[in-house]
This record gives C-alpha cells, sequence and structure tokens, in this order.
C-alpha cells in the first residue's frame, strides 16, 4: 500500500471489505447448544426432585428449624460438669506435658483417649490435630513425589506418567468414601479419619506442586545445571526457591479445606467434631449443634485469618 | 604454544523434526581469547553455546578439550567433550562459566547464595543443597562480588535488583566455577547501551584478569568490533567469518547478515 491511500478512503474500505476473510457463521450452532442446555437443566432439576413450589410451601418448617437453633446453647461448653476430670488429677496435669506416676498416666491418657473428645471444645481441639496431622503427613510425601511427578523434573518420562497416573486414580476417590473404608479397615476414631485426609490431601498436593513446578523459569534450571550442580543441588537452588510461595500457600489452604473435612469425617465416625453435631441433630438438641456450627465456623475463620497473615510473612 | 582449549571439529547440531541447526563448525580457541559472535536470531549461536557445555546434545562431531583443564590429572590426554557422562560432564560444567541473556539466577534467594551456587560443581551434594557453605566459600563469594562492583548488595534478596545488577551478580556466579571458558548467550541484550557496556567492560576485566577463555555472542557490531579480539559470524550453521575485528568489512556484514537482507528488499 502506498500513502496516498488515506486520500481514497472509500475505495479502500471496499477493497478492505472485499479482501477480509468470510466470517465465520456461528448462528445455527448457538441456538442449538442454548436449546440443549436449557434441556439438560430441566432435566437436572426434575432428577433432584427440586420444585420451586414446595419450596414456597415448606420454607416456613426451614424457618422454625433454624429458629429452633437459636440462640446457641453454650451451657456444655461452659459447665465444668461436662468435661468429668478424673479425681486426683488438676486441670494442669491434664492439659500440659508433666511427668505423672503410672496411675495418673493412666487415667490422663484414658481421659485424652475417651472422655475429651466428647466435649464439644475436646472435639474441637481433635478436629484440629486430625487436620494438622493429616496436612503435614500428606506433605511429606507430596513433595518428593511432586518433583517425580513433573515433567521437567522428573528422572524418566515413565516415572512422571505412571506416578501421573496413579495420582490422579486416587485422587477421584472423595475423602469421606476413603474415611469409610479406613474405618472399616482401623476401626471407628480418628486415626481412621486422619489417614483418610492424609491420603486425600497427598494425592491434591503432589498435582498442585507438580504444576507449580512445570511453571518454574527454566532459564535458571540451565543456569544452574551449568554450573555443574547435579540433580538434588539444582533441585534445592533452581526449583525450590521458585515453587516456594505455592507450596506454602498449597499446604495452608489444604489445612483449612482439612479442618472442614475433619468435621465431615465425624459423621462416619472418623474422630473430630462432626460426631457431637451429628449427635445433636439426632437427638433434637438444635441449640446445642447451632454451637457446633459457630465453633466450627470461628475456627475457620480464625484458621484463614492466621494463614493468611503466615503467607504474607513468608512470601 | 600451549594447544586450544577448544578444538571443534565438524560440530553439527539437528533436532528431531528435521530442522538442522549446525551444519558442521570446525573452529580451534586458544586460551585466553576474548571471542565475539554475531549472526542472526536462528545462525545458531545459541545452539553452538549449548552444545560446547552440554546443555544441549550435538548431533554430530566432536569438540576436543584437553584432560587437564577440568578433570585432576596432569596427562595431555585430550578428551571429546560429547562422551562425557555423569560426573566427568559435570567436571567439565564447572570449569565452563555460562552467561544468560535473561540472567536466570534465583530471584527469591539472597544475591549471596546466588553467588555460591556458582560453587556447586565443586561441594558435597549433602550440605550445599541444604545451601550450606564453607567460610572460604563464602568469602570467596564476596571476593567476587566485589570484583563486580556488587559487594554492599551481597544481603539483598536478588529481585531488589536491576536487570544490569542482576548480570553483574551472574558474572559473579560464573567466577566462582574457577572457569578457563566463559560462554555468554547474549548477555547484554535486554539492557540499555550504557549498562551494557557497563557489564562488557566487566566482563572483559575479569576475563583478562584470570586469563579466561571467553565467546560472547553480541546483536550490535559496534560492540563486537570493540571488545572482541576474534569475530566468529554464523550464518545458517556455518562459519562464515572468523578473524579479527579489523578484517570485518561491510562485504563479510552484508554475507552474514545475508538472509535478512534478501527479506528486506
Amino acid at each position: 500500500m502506498n500513502q496516498n491511500n488515506w486520500k481514497r478512503t472509500g475505495e479502500l474500505r471496499e477493497e478492505v471489505l472485499k479482501q477480509a476473510p468470510p466470517a465465520p457463521h456461528k448462528g445455527k450452532r448457538k441456538w442449538f447448544f442454548l436449546v440443549l442446555a436449557i434441556l439438560t437443566l430441566l432435566w437436572a432439576f426434575e432428577g433432584a426432585n427440586f420444585k420451586f413450589q414446595e419450596l414456597v410451601i415448606e420454607s416456613p418448617k426451614i424457618a422454625a428449624t433454624v429458629k429452633r437453633m437459636f440462640p446457641p446453647d453454650f451451657t456444655r461448653v461452659r459447665t465444668i460438669e461436662s468435661y468429668s476430670v478424673p479425681e486426683g488429677l488438676s486441670p494442669g496435669e491434664l492439659l500440659l506435658p508433666l511427668p505423672l506416676d503410672a496411675e495418673k498416666s493412666k487415667q490422663k491418657r484414658r481421659w485424652w483417649n475417651n472422655t475429651f473428645p466428647n466435649t464439644i471444645v475436646g472435639a474441637t481441639i481433635q478436629t484440629i490435630q486430625m487436620a494438622l496431622t493429616g496436612t503435614v503427613l500428606a506433605l511429606i510425601v507430596a513433595f518428593p513425589l511432586a518433583f517425580l511427578a513433573a515433567s521437567n523434573t522428573s528422572p524418566h518420562p515413565a516415572i512422571y506418567q505412571s506416578i501421573r497416573f496413579v495420582i490422579n486414580l486416587l485422587r477421584t476417590v472423595p475423602d469421606l468414601a476413603l474415611g469409610l473404608v479406613f474405618v472399616s479397615a482401623v476401626g471407628l476414631g480418628p486415626f481412621a479419619g486422619t489417614l483418610a485426609l492424609a491420603v486425600h490431601t497427598m494425592t491434591v498436593l503432589t498435582k498442585l506442586l507438580s504444576e507449580s513446578i512445570e511453571n518454574i523459569d527454566g532459564g535458571v534450571v540451565e543456569a544452574i545445571r551449568a554450573t555443574g550442580a547435579n540433580y538434588y543441588q539444582t533441585l534445592s537452588f533452581a526449583v525450590l526457591p521458585q515453587m516456594l510461595p505455592d507450596l506454602i500457600s498449597f499446604t495452608l489452604y489444604r489445612f483449612e479445606t482439612n479442618i472442614r473435612a475433619a468435621s465431615v469425617l465425624g459423621l462416619i465416625g472418623a474422630g473430630g467434631i462432626g460426631h457431637l453435631l451429628n449427635t445433636s441433630f439426632r437427638t433434637f438438641q438444635y441449640q446445642e449443634a447451632s454451637t457446633i456450627v459457630l465453633i466450627l465456623i470461628v475456627l475457620v475463620m480464625l484458621v484463614d485469618w492466621c494463614s493468611a497473615r503466615l503467607r504474607s510473612w513468608v512470601i | 604454544m600451549s594447544p586450544p582449549i577448544l578444538d571443534i571439529r565438524n560440530l553439527q547440531k539437528s533436532y528431531s523434526d528435521q530442522r538442522i541447526i549446525l551444519k558442521g563448525i570446525n573452529l580451534e580457541i586458544l586460551e585466553g581469547q576474548f571471542i565475539g559472535l554475531i549472526g542472526l536470531s536462528g545462525a545458531g549461536k545459541s545452539t553452538f553455546l549449548r552444545c560446547i557445555n552440554r546443555l544441549v546434545d550435538a548431533s554430530g562431531g566432536e569438540i576436543r578439550v584437553p584432560e587437564a583443564i577440568f578433570l585432576d590429572t596432569n596427562s595431555d590426554k585430550v578428551v571429546d567433550i560429547n562422551t562425557l557422562k555423569g560426573k566427568s560432564l559435570r567436571r567439565w560444567r564447572r570449569k565452563t562459566g555460562m552467561i544468560f541473556q535473561q540472567f536466570n539466577i534465583v530471584k527469591r534467594l539472597s544475591v549471596i547464595d546466588n553467588v555460591l551456587s556458582g560453587k556447586l560443581g565443586y561441594t558435597g551434594t549433602f550440605s550445599s543443597t541444604l545451601r550450606r557453605f564453607s567460610q572460604e566459600d563464602k568469602e570467596a563469594a564476596l571476593i567476587n562480588l566485589e570484583r563486580v562492583g556488587m559487594l554492599s548488595h551481597a544481603y539483598k534478596r536478588a529481585d531488589a535488583l536491576s536487570g544490569g545488577e542482576q548480570q553483574r551478580v551472574a558474572i559473579a556466579r560464573t567466577l566462582m566455577q574457577k572457569p578457563r571458558l566463559i560462554l555468554a548467550d547474549e548477555p547484554v541484550a535486554s539492557l540499555d547501551p550504557k549498562l551494557s557496556e557497563t557489564v562488557l567492560d566487566i566482563l572483559q576485566r575479569v576475563a583478562r584478569e584470570d586469563g579466561i577463555s571467553t565467546i560472547v555472542s553480541l546483536h550490535t557490531l559496534e560492540m563486537t568490533r570493540k571488545y572482541s579480539d576474534r569475530i566468529i559470524g554464523l550464518a545458517e550453521g556455518e562459519v562464515a567469518f572468523d578473524n579479527r575485528p579489523e578484517h570485518l568489512s561491510a562485504d563479510v556484514v552484508n554475507a552474514i547478515y545475508q538472509r535478512y537482507q534478501q527479506a528486506k528488499s
């Protein structure tokens, strides 16, 4: 094109329109997919037994149930009786890791294992302990696996493919299903729940961390290799510093998620506060149930806040 | 006269998708030379440099190097770099420093840790993986930072530095390797002209001080003429020019950048 063109803009316009490729026709396809989407949605509503009509009719009942949950009943949290402290043991001896004689330590252990987790405070603490243990165990396994499951750090494509495959397969199993498996394997209690959390979190963390490793700047890896560094030194100097912010974020996020998950696992008898929540609802102790829900909300918010602080401090 | 530090014979590189990058390079690189490497983008400059320290594996030819340069030996045997594996390959790499266009320093580590990473080829896996270095290494790192004028930044995090400063840290990292050869792949292409001169001045000075042979690929003729004592021009995977800067005539330049000329007209 020469510079006279701007004088003949009309001609240029015609020229451009003539030369431009035809715009793709999407009209018919668009309508087809819209109708298909509406039909699918109708089908889903039908299957889920969802009726707006019934929602209106039932809404007073829902409101009544919610109303029965208020005000939350804190009696069981407050009164010392509900903790049934064994005689001869002071609260300090119970809660702190102090040296005790054989009889007392036996009593203490029994209290920690059986009595305390059945109180709301005890179950809450157990939920946190389960989430923490599960997350840390998962991280310990997922950290080395992630390097093997990332295409740029895996020593061999076969290792990369097979770990990917197993992890993806395992990840499709919901943690609740894992909980049921472990409950039937190792019995009721927090051990089963923690195992379920650890396995599920391990699969999620391996996937997230390996993707984080795949996103690092390859130039830095090349530069460290060029110094004559071996595999482990390259991981330590080029890969780890780049993936560290993700590592911290993902682990903290999974810890939060595991607090929620640990509360649900209680429903199937795998320890934690979910068990108490279930009992309260079944025995129509709605006000007590709302207390537990309230504690859960505060707990999750607290963990969320703490991890946000920790994240900004480290990164 | 001492034997060449690099004796490259018929070096070839093609990728699995049939692209031929290097068509047979023959060169001798002598000790202490500062060599400017010029050529179009795609002429094979980066690939050529990476074949020398085996970040890229050549498809054919030889890179012959006296064994005594990188192994603890007094023999005058000459080995082909292309045949090296595992530990002996890492031994060769630690004697070959590399500088990159994008600096490639670890941004989330401190400046001194970045410099210390140049020592990785010399340190045991266990302690260095945990980023623990000896007092001696730390002192050497500080001395090398001083040599590139970055001593006062030693304990800053690397991402707090400007591009020119990052490249100087990269030079200090390379010096930690006690290299016999430095390969610099467009070291100043991301820097403005003034910073480019600063970085090339430093590179030239330290190379002279330590007697390091240096191959620098550059994209401006002016800088190439100013710094190099030998210029190698690559065109379409072959050596199109190899002589002293004063012989780099306009015709030769045209031949090297031929394809560009043709495309433009």
